[in-house]
């Protein structure tokens, strides 16, 4: 299924108010009790949402209040795309606000990044495996792995196996080298 | 598994990860340090019970690590901008995050030394975290104290007598009594828990 801003945000809104809900007016009370640290994931899903106006109505505290209120000016012209907003105004916005596109953003880049590390990975074991005269087939035997896709992995395939395995073939191997 | 042990464990990949990245690329005959604070430090800390958001920071790396990092994101280095808030020794109280690494050392100011660091900023969320219940129960506010006021440490790192002073004010009328009470509370619900 593909991800989208939209659907991520909303789901990292919960994640750090505590809430299972998508009205605005839960988001912002819990953001002025008790989660002030979501107060720009926040304003950004008000934004997506086209609703930043009722947002800093919402917002209780005059910080709070004012916070968004700099925000809404920054982001005139943008209401429903929270997304182009942090993107076009990356470097003028504040070190909070761009962690929430960079969050985002590493979602792709760490999958992007383990394709490259698991290739790094490959390598390392296959002069790991050679220098111990340890097989590919004692090795998936040993951990109980796929013949296939270990065998595909080492000729150079990332996508066969999962990071968390490259680790424990990694590891596997250096430990056959003592 | 609740919703921050689930972050402590994505931090803690984020780490392992930056950890086989470095000893893949750079290798393993040099041990580097990485100073993780903030938010992520206090999480792994264990003194906070509220979700983190999903940067992290870290004091200035080694140049070595530069391309390591830059591939992540999420995590910062721009927080090295805020040293002048941390105590001038709080690198000989250093605690070490604990992972098994090749590479690189994981490493956390103590808790002390990130409360002097949130004194400063007291946002609201600085606030919640300073005065929340898993802080109170591992914090030496003793320590704190003496942190603050100790010539060679909060004081002698500070660029500015006006941030300063400002920090102290925060803390004697803000946090103090009102910190030294609640833990008292806390502890006394915690004994009369175990009897």
């Amino acid at each position: 299924m593909r991800r989208t801003f939209e659907g991520w945000l909303h789901r990292y809104c919960c994640e750090l108010t505590g809430l299972q809900t998508t009205s605005l007016k839960k988001l912002c009370r819990a953001v002025a009790s008790k989660t002030p640290h979501a107060a720009e994931v926040v304003f950004l899903y008000a934004l997506d949402k086209g609703k930043v106006s009722d947002a800093v109505r919402l917002a209780s505290e005059d910080d709070l209040q004012h916070t968004w209120s700099v925000l809404e000016s920054a982001s005139a012209g943008y209401e429903g795309r929270a997304e182009a907003f942090l993107r076009d105004n990356y470097e003028k916005l504040g070190k909070r606000v761009q962690g929430v596109l960079d969050a985002y953003d590493s979602i792709d880049a760490r999958a992007a990044n383990s394709l490259v590390v698991k290739q790094q990975m490959s390598i390392a074991v296959v002069q790991l495996l050679d220098s111990a005269g340890v097989t590919r087939y004692r090795l998936c035997k040993d951990l109980g792995l796929n013949e296939g896709n270990v065998y595909a992995w080492l000729a150079g395939d990332p996508t066969k196996v999962s990071r968390a395995t490259a680790r424990k073939i990694w590891e596997y191997a250096e430990a056959c080298n003592g | 598994m609740s919703q921050v042990q689930l972050q402590e464990q994505a931090l803690l990949e984020t780490l392992r990860e930056i950890d086989e990245e470095v000893a893949l690329e750079v290798g393993v005959k040099k041990r580097f340090k990485v100073i993780v604070v903030g938010g992520s430090a206090l999480l792994l800390a264990h003194a906070t019970s509220r979700p983190a958001t999903h940067d992290m920071d870290i004091l200035k790396a080694d140049e070595a690590l530069s391309a390591v990092l830059a591939r992540h994101p999420e995590v910062s280095d721009q927080a090295e901008v805020y040293t002048d808030r941390l105590p001038a020794g709080f690198r000989k109280r250093l605690v070490p995050i604990s992972l098994s690494t090749r590479a690189v050392d994981f490493l956390r100011p103590c808790l002390e030394d990130l409360a002097v660091m949130k004194l400063y900023s007291w946002r609201k969320q600085d606030q919640t975290d300073l005065l929340s219940k898993d802080m109170l129960l591992e914090i030496d506010l003793n320590l704190l104290e003496s942190l603050i006021y100790d010539p060679s440490e909060a004081r002698k790192s500070s660029n500015t007598h006006l941030l300063y002073d400002r920090m102290v004010e925060t803390y004697e009328k803000q946090y103090k009594r009102k910190a030294t009470a609640k833990k008292e509370r806390l502890i006394a619900a915690q004994n009369r828990k175990n009897r």
